[in-house]
């Protein structure tokens, strides 16, 4: 399978001297869906701008081996522009790419997300839920090859949470971009994502990673089953490997 | 019910004020050239209607075009800060020193620079520069409190400087500019009115000059009446840019959350 990003030993120091990711090295392959593990602070977040391009490691590398793919980015906040409608807010990357833009295909976006009927809404009437779906159907408007989310559902109840994580492994299947999620929830990770990547405490680097070959999307009675709680705990296991270690 | 009462309230206190002061005057029988009833300033008012109106509309034009002036400037001027910061630094100050510095101690020398027979310039500049340095410092802050993430996210898709300012700054910084807007209406005002009683006799018909006017002829009843006009005036503008704020947020800014009930 090909690689759609890469970082290759990234380093990423901040003013201050806090030295926040530490050679970390983790590849995206094309049409996966990766998630980052890791306790607070280890540089999940700054892994993700690594890889957006939003900045530049210190050290090591970051690789678009296709050339620069087109991204999307979802933030833990929904992040819409509270003065703008559902629409304007979705329309906003075809705008400042200056992509011709159809009424008709910001709509069919609200759609898959569920939002048909809120097109004129303004965000601050909209619940946390209806929100974050707002903020990924403005994520996918471009029809990103990339697509990366930083703790995007942790605000959320869990139901909502639950139906979300359903509707982002359905966009996932419909639209076959690659995924980068950042989560702090085991099963989340467990649920979306074929390879799940644990992070040390900070300065981050990988200390373990996982593969889960169970097909997507999964059946909704995946979180019960026995394989979803034997990978679990094999991964809370290394989470708190990495942890005692640190301590230590 | 609630919304009637709070204009009710401040009516009550009017009242009883007014009440307290009428009988005062009359039982301490106060001459009316140091205090006139309100009685006596409601009579003056109803008879300099006409000449204090003119004034008003005189004083009211310099103060609206000052003000706009002051928008345009000081929004413009903080668009500027923006885009560079060596520019900011090097000019910020100087807005600050203008600032500070009394604007009635300044107000001999502009007369002079535009020549006491361009007085209403000289009123304006003297306005203008009082109402402009609170848009430009909230503009200023305004600008920068963009969402970072959204910042992110304008870079993400490769925005350029103008779409940025226009799709994402301004419209982050449109509340702070309102709020600014709001204390420049007062200043520009009271910057007007400053420069008018500095300018003195003869250069304007504004309602510095019919206090003036009033006081040398010893009309304190006039003066209170001039001075009632005066802050009426304030109190419009206040109300009217009020307004604006709430119609250009309705919707969407946080502070017009309260306003939905009621
Ligand atoms: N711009 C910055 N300047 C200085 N330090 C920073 C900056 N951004 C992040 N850091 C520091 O780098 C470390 C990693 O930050 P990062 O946000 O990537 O962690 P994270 O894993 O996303 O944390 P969380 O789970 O809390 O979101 C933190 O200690 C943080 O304080
Ligand atoms: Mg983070």
């Amino acid at each position: 399978m090909s690689i759609i990003a890469r970082l290759e030993g990234a380093s990423k120091a901040f003013e201050g001297g806090i030295l926040a990711l530490d050679g970390l090295t983790l590849s995206i392959p094309e049409g996966g869906f990766v998630s980052l593990l890791g306790p607070s602070g280890c540089g999940k977040s700054t892994a993700l701008r690594l890889l957006a391009g939003l900045e530049a490691p210190s050290a090591g590398r970051r690789e678009w081996p296709g050339g620069k793919p087109q991204m999307g980015f979802v933030f833990q906040d929904a992040t819409l522009m509270p003065w703008a409608s559902v629409f304007d807010n979705v329309a906003l990357p075809l705008r400042l790419l200056r992509r011709p833009m159809a009424a008709d295909e910001i709509a069919a976006a609200l759609e898959r997300v569920g939002l048909a009927a809120f097109a004129r809404a303004m965000p601050r009437s909209l619940s946390g839920g209806m929100r974050m779906r707002a903020s990924l159907a403005r994520a996918l408007i471009t029809r990103p090859q990339l697509l990366l989310l930083d703790e995007p559902f942790a605000a959320l109840d869990e139901l909502t949470r639950e139906d979300l994580n359903d509707a982002l492994l359905a966009l996932h299947t419909a639209q076959r971009f690659s995924a980068v999620f950042v989560t702090h929830s085991v099963g989340e990770s467990v649920y979306l994502s074929n390879r799940i990547i644990v992070m040390s405490p900070r300065p981050g680097r990988v200390i373990a990673s996982f593969t889960n070959d169970d097909p997507l999307p999964r059946p909704r009675g995946y979180r019960s089953s026995a394989g979803f709680a034997a990978r679990c705990g094999e991964i809370s296991f290394a989470l708190r490997a990495g942890m005692k270690e640190a301590v230590a | 019910m609630k919304r009637a009462f709070s204009l009710f309230l401040p009516l009550i206190v009017a009242a009883l004020f007014l009440g307290l002061w009428e009988g005062a005057v009359t039982a301490f029988a106060i001459k009316p050239f140091v205090l006139p009833a309100p009685s006596a300033i409601g009579l003056a008012l109803w008879r300099d209607a006409g000449s204090l109106g003119l004034s008003a509309l005189v004083t009211l034009r310099i103060t609206v075009i000052a003000f706009a002036l002051a928008l345009v400037m000081g929004v413009g001027l903080a668009v500027l800060f923006a885009q560079s910061r060596l520019i900011a630094r090097s000019l910020y100050p100087y807005a600050v020193a203008l600032q500070v510095t009394p604007v009635v101690a300044i107000a001999p020398l502009i007369l002079i620079w535009v020549g006491l027979e361009h007085a209403q310039r000289a009123l304006l500049i003297l306005a203008t520069i009082v109402a402009f340095f609170p848009i430009l410092s909230n503009t200023t802050l305004g600008l920068k409190s963009a969402d970072p993430n959204l910042v992110a996210l304008f870079d993400l898709y490769g925005a350029g400087r103008w779409q940025k300012l226009w799709r994402l700054q301004l419209p982050s910084a449109l509340p702070f500019i309102l709020a600014g807007a709001k204390v420049a209406g007062g200043l520009a005002l009271i910057g007007t009115v400053v420069a008018e009683f500095v300018a003195g006799s003869g250069t304007s018909a504004g309602l510095a000059w019919r206090i003036i006017e009033a006081g040398n002829r010893l009309q304190v009843p006039k003066m209170f009446a001039a001075l009632f006009v005066l802050s009426a005036l304030g109190l419009a503008i206040f109300a009217v840019l009020s307004w604006i704020e709430w119609l250009a947020l309705r919707g969407w800014h946080e502070s017009t959350l309260d306003r939905r009930e009621g």
